[in-house]
């Protein structure tokens, strides 16, 4: 035996084997340690989002659930560290269309969301900001057929929001605004859905995943229960402001302008009007000057607007190039999109955009019929005119005639009474996923 | 019209919820739990009155009617 060797190497050979098995074991140990190392999370995140931007949508959620496993690993089975990687993985199922998948971790989400709510009340209301990003995203996906789902799960989640800091912070707390102007918006664009039919039905579900037929309304009775809640809620804000006393001495009549964008969208002009003449006349009467109140309405703005700005710093001055309008799906017409978070993952269509001119009246003309009832007539936009678009075809070119007629702007106020603006430049966005020739302009 | 004369002679109003109210009560509570206000006319007037109902009260009504309505259809 051993014939051939010499007896000192048979020797080290047999004291070195074990050692050396004993290292790489440890150093098989320490790496599968490492793939559960919190600073992994961070890693696995960028990674994943390496993945998203290169379009790689399926290796991208692979490793945003791999970064989940880790976080509930380090931080525990309900820790709040699972929810970046979540989700960016819901985010990655979106954009595959996997929405059976997303669904359940929309739920898992929620649930995870709740289970902070005991902990952590401000993580709590992080993460319902996240949770309802992802609603948002999740009803403007046109190939989702939850849609309208989504829509009235984020509306729910910000009013659970509102309930939360009415109890834990106050009634009349300044951090209820953003939440209340989010169910605003919410509104709105449940009414532009139901512009769109006949009839809006709310079906619910229940626990144990059996179907509860809820109720179906038509479309007017829809129609005056957002208008009538999203005036109720802008009256709220309001009397908040008017009850702060940190705030800016601008916000309250700056509020106001909100409640006449409401009343505008709704078709009350008239009301909307003498809001914003009283919102002038209210800031003249703080002590601001006619130029700065001015500048509040100098820049169109496309209705409605997508934050609440209560300072006047936030109004920029006239002359900033030509109106920028990202239309955010084609769920939801005529809107914006509201921010970079809920902007859905396609690239389908989002080449489409035409550069357009026009002229815009402070009211819809009238008419005056035989019974001198006065009827509105066409929009407040007028001599639309394209001058340039990409592709530039005539089918485009006709759709973003029809797109932007639908926009409804702020109306400028100068020197305290509405005038016209002439020469208004548009840049309009197509929304992705939007179909040039199937869209009807009935 | 929802004015009534209270035990100790005060005039109590009846007084149901908002939209907003109860959109914001539905969003915290189970869905069978949920309730539905709407504008009514009673049978007899032409004054609409709001009414609030449990969802699932209306659920049941709902089926328990159309059951009915089959039975003395066939």
């Amino acid at each position: 035996m051993f014939s051939g060797f010499p007896a000192f190497f048979v020797l080290y050979l047999l004291v070195q084997c074990p050692l050396l098995y004993a290292q790489g074991s440890a150093n098989s140990t320490q790496a599968f340690l490492n793939a559960y190392d919190q600073g992994n999370i961070e890693q696995l995140v960028s990674q994943g989002l390496l993945a998203m931007e290169a379009e790689d949508f399926p290796e991208a959620e692979r490793i945003f659930l791999e970064a989940m496993q880790v976080a509930k690993v380090n931080y525990g089975l309900s820790s709040k560290e699972q929810r970046i990687p979540l989700r960016h993985a819901i985010e990655a199922q979106l954009s595959q269309g996997k929405f059976e998948q997303a669904e359940n971790h929309l739920t898992y989400f929620e649930w995870l969301n709740d289970e902070i709510y005991t902990r952590d009340f401000y993580a709590y209301l992080e993460g319902t900001e996240l949770l309802s990003e992802l609603l948002l995203k999740a009803s403007a996906d046109a190939n989702n057929p939850l849609g309208v789902r989504y829509l009235i799960a984020a509306k729910n989640l910000n009013w659970r929001a509102v309930s939360g800091i009415e109890a834990t912070l106050g009634e009349d707390n300044i951090q209820l605004t953003p939440w209340l102007y989010n169910i605003v918006l919410a509104h709105y664009y449940q009414s532009s859905l139901v512009k769109n039919s006949s009839v809006i039905s709310y079906v619910h579900r229940s626990e144990d995943d059996e179907e509860i037929n809820g109720f179906t309304l038509t479309m007017g009775e829809s129609l005056r229960i957002s208008y009538r809640i999203g005036a109720e809620l802008l009256n709220r804000i309001a009397d908040i402001y008017a009850a702060t006393e940190e705030v800016p001495a601008e916000s309250l009549a700056l509020v106001q302008i909100y409640q006449a964008d409401w009343e505008m969208l709704f078709g009350n002009e008239t009301s909307a009007l003498e809001l914003y003449t009283d919102s002038y006349n209210q800031l003249l009467a703080n002590g601001f000057g006619p130029e700065q109140a001015n500048r509040v309405f100098a820049r169109p703005t496309v209705l409605p607007a997508t934050t609440l700005a209560t300072s006047l710093e936030a109004f920029a001055d006239e002359d900033q190039g030509p109106v920028r309008f990202h239309a955010w799906t084609p769920n939801y017409p005529a809107t914006h999109l509201p921010s970079e978070e809920v902007a859905i993952n396609s690239n389908a269509g989002a080449e489409f955009m035409a550069l357009v001119k026009f002229t815009l009246h402070p009211l819809l003309p009238a008419g005056l019929m035989s019974n001198d009832r006065i009827i509105p007539l066409g929009f407040n936009v007028d001599d639309l005119e394209v001058i340039s678009a990409t592709p530039d075809n005539d089918l485009v070119r006709q759709r973003a005639l029809y797109e932007v007629s639908l926009l409804q702007f702020r109306p400028r106020i100068k020197d305290g009474a509405p005038v016209v603006i002439e020469d208004v430049r548009l840049e309009y966005l197509f929304p992705p996923q939007y179909n040039v020739l199937s869209v009807s302009t009935n | 019209m929802t004015a009534c004369l209270g035990p100790a002679g005060s005039i109590h109003q009846k007084v149901t919820p908002t939209d907003a109210e109860v959109e914001a009560y539905n969003a915290s509570v189970s869905p069978e739990e949920r309730i539905v206000c709407r504008e009514e006319v009673p049978v007899g007037s032409f004054i609409p009155r709001r009414v609030c109902r449990l969802q699932a009260h209306m659920d049941s009504t709902s089926d328990e009617i159309r059951t009915e309505l089959r039975r003395v259809l066939q």
